[in-house]
């Protein structure tokens, strides 16, 4: 065993990358539930990839048989329901582990400096997960794949001067049809999984950079003992990875419960509408993005049309998404945790949380005077968030920081 | 923060329900269907093959499927009944000779014929002739139409006679539990009223102006109010497992991935407790 082990350490750095990143990369002893969703990521990203491949052996990307070839998937195929519903429910559970993770970001400002480039690369992580998922969305065929897609690919044809040849250019027709189809099928398979991917693996290696933050965002490596390991770390393995084996079984319990008893969730995870194969000449009566992307197709309906153009409204929708990049910088708080912030930033962060909600649910009901209101004011209330931030987070008296973790 | 966050779910909670009274649909009764029961599923089956193919196709459905899922469970069940009392040398009735000779895929006549041709078959043998004898009852007692089990289940009617009579192409209804629901179904089945400016003298409460005439009408008036809703039942039963076939083994797989997913989670805790004791006590414990 000992002979293999140095006959691959002398051509591969085997035991250097286990002890740096593993068995002595130190890591934070009081990690509580908030930090079971990056490992979480890491599993439904796996389990999309491999549910992803036997679903491509038997999946059809034309635009006549798509919709029927993921039917014969559901009967025909041994064991393809279960494929197909780990899929599906994988998306969504995807968004929520994800959404879970940012926000733990936002509680303990894992964003600030040193690890402005963590959360950055994990920003663009989100937004190729989004084109991810919208392309696999579309891949089924159903009305709401069709019309959906219909939907937020126009958005590219209110770009001034451009918008009608870039709407050309990405459809590869002059609407949603067959080439659109086979693009969002290559793309969905094989562009956006390398560039997730790889982006992961830029993620984790930022991580490693500069080690994780806390709940009480404490630099453990300014607390070192004569060995030079910190006074408030312990080993990621085994004492992380036994503990995220926990978080990740209590996930799969949740995550099973929705494949085998509620793989639709009633229309939010797969939507009844989609169940009827798409057809050009008949628009639903109600057309709505999968619950992921509404938070930010709200913003999209509530920026009124201006010069007859729907480009504002477009531009609205790309910075709600993009101003989340520029977070390290607006925030000028000294300190990290929310333990420890001053209460304009804890009212403000309730704000937001409540603004992100509503704009997601107002973005999957129907426009309505009160809805569009309501859509106007969470619109305004989110970019508030950002925008008012170093003012916010200068003022109100923020508690002392510990010099070592708390809760040992 | 818990103050906030409760002044936020009640914000939340209120502006929801606000939007959701504001919003008035059609009534639906609830179609309380059971895909566990067996004797509906095969009642639906026949209702729907002898009042609905005719207009409407199942085509992601195969009629064999049908078969295997709703009917060979009951005629395996008639042949192992046949086989204890072939064993325990009961007299054998006619239905439990018709069982044996399923097995066998050949007419017997007599217990001992029985025995001696039985004792020839494997196991394997006798799984394979029980599923032919369930083909064969289903092409007699379903198909109407289609010559191979095999087949999926298209309606008899042409799109072209469709359009001609009815203005409209009958839609499949392979996915249609999943994309209406099954309360529509069984509300829209027995909504239908007399209007005579509609072309076939009757409307319907849950679609204005379906092109659709009542054709369970002779039904709804041969039986009672209660055996008729339990009909409708049964159909919307049906189109529920045609829509997902897997849901018949789904549920129950998913109690057994939960139970082992359970156990794994007792070990995984107590394996994260006992490393964790090094962190709390041991050679990690917090230093100064």
């Amino acid at each position: 065993m000992d002979n293999n082990k140095n006959w691959i350490d002398q051509r591969f750095p085997l035991t250097k990358v286990w002890n740096e990143h593993l068995a002595e990369y130190y890591t934070p002893r009081n990690f509580n539930f908030w930090y079971f969703f990056g490992s979480l990521a890491m599993l439904v990203l796996v389990m999309q990839i491999v549910t992803g491949i036997f679903l491509t052996m038997h999946f059809k990307p034309d635009e006549l048989k798509a919709f029927a070839s993921v039917e014969y998937i559901m009967r025909d195929v041994n064991w393809g329901w279960l494929i197909r519903y780990l899929h599906s429910t994988g998306a969504s559970a995807f968004f929520i582990v994800i959404y879970l993770h940012m926000y733990r970001g936002l509680l303990y400002g894992s964003y600030k400096s040193p690890r402005e480039l963590i959360w950055i690369l994990g920003m663009v992580l989100y937004i190729a997960l989004m084109a991810e998922a919208f392309m696999g969305y579309v891949l089924p065929w159903g009305q709401m794949s069709y019309w959906g897609a219909k939907v937020i690919i126009s958005l590219f044809g209110s770009v001034p001067f451009i918008g009608s040849d870039l709407l050309v250019w990405i459809l590869g027709d002059y609407a949603v049809g067959d080439p659109a189809l086979n693009r969002f099928f290559s793309l969905h398979v094989i562009a956006l999984p390398l560039i997730l991917v790889i982006l992961v693996f830029l993620h984790i290696v930022a991580l490693h950079t500069v080690g994780s933050n806390n709940p009480d965002g404490v630099e453990i490596k300014k607390n070192k003992d004569k060995n030079g390991i910190p006074k408030d770390g312990i080993p990621f393995h085994p004492y992380y990875s036994v503990k995220d084996i926990v978080g990740v079984v209590v996930f799969l319990m949740i995550f099973s419960a929705v494949v085998f008893f509620a793989p639709a969730m009633n229309g939010y995870f797969l939507e009844h509408a989609n169940f009827i194969e798409a057809n050009p000449l008949k628009t639903p009566e109600h057309i709505a993005p999968l619950w992921y992307l509404t938070p930010f197709y709200s913003v999209l309906r509530a920026i009124p049309p201006m010069f007859n153009s729907q480009f504002p409204g477009v531009v609205g929708m790309f910075s709600a998404l993009l101003i989340l990049l520029a977070l390290p910088w607006l925030d000028r708080s000294k300190v990290k945790s929310i333990r420890y912030r001053s209460w304009p930033y804890k009212v403000a962060l309730g704000v937001f949380v409540v603004s992100f909600i509503m704009l997601g649910w107002l973005g999957m009901e129907s426009v309505t005077k009160t809805n569009s209101i309501l859509a106007r004011v969470f619109t305004v209330t989110y970019f508030g968030f950002f925008i008012l931030m170093p003012w916010f987070t200068s003022i109100g008296k923020t508690k002392e920081v510990p010099k070592r973790v708390t809760g040992k | 923060m818990k103050k906030l966050l409760t002044i936020a779910s009640v914000l939340v909670g209120l502006t929801i329900s606000f939007n959701l009274l504001a919003n008035s649909d059609i009534h639906l009764d609830h179609a309380n269907t059971d895909i566990r029961n067996q004797k509906s599923l095969q009642n639906g089956a026949q209702l729907f093959m002898n009042y609905c193919s005719g207009c409407h196709s199942l085509s992601f459905m195969r009629y064999k499927r049908i078969g295997k899922d709703l009917f060979l469970g009951d005629i395996v069940s008639a042949y192992k009944q046949a086989k204890t009392n072939l064993s325990n040398d009961n007299p054998l009735s006619h239905s439990d000779l018709q069982a044996l000779s399923n097995a066998i895929d050949n007419p017997v006549n007599n217990a001992k014929e029985a025995e001696k041709m039985l004792n020839n078959l494997s196991d394997d043998v006798i799984a394979e002739n029980l599923s032919k004898a369930t083909d064969e009852m289903i092409k007699k007692n379903l198909m109407f139409n289609a010559d191979k089990v095999g087949s999926p289940i298209i309606a008899t009617m042409s799109k072209k006679g469709a359009e001609a009579w009815f203005g409209t192409t009958p839609p499949d209804l392979s996915l249609a539990a999943r994309s209406k629901g099954t309360d529509w179904i069984y509300t829209y089945l027995r909504s239908f009223y007399k209007d005579d400016s509609r072309p076939f003298g009757v409307n319907n409460k849950v679609l204005a102006n379906a092109s659709m005439p009542d054709v369970l009408w002779h039904l709804k008036q041969s039986k009672s109010t209660k055996e008729f809703n339990q009909d409708v039942r049964d159909i919307t039963n049906f189109l529920d497992y045609v829509s997902e076939p897997a849901k018949l083994v789904r549920v129950d797989l998913g109690y057994k991935v939960l139970g082992f997913l359970f156990i794994l989670f007792i070990l995984a805790y107590l394996m994260k407790k006992e490393y964790w004791k090094d962190v709390k006590y041991g050679k990690w414990r917090a230093k100064d």
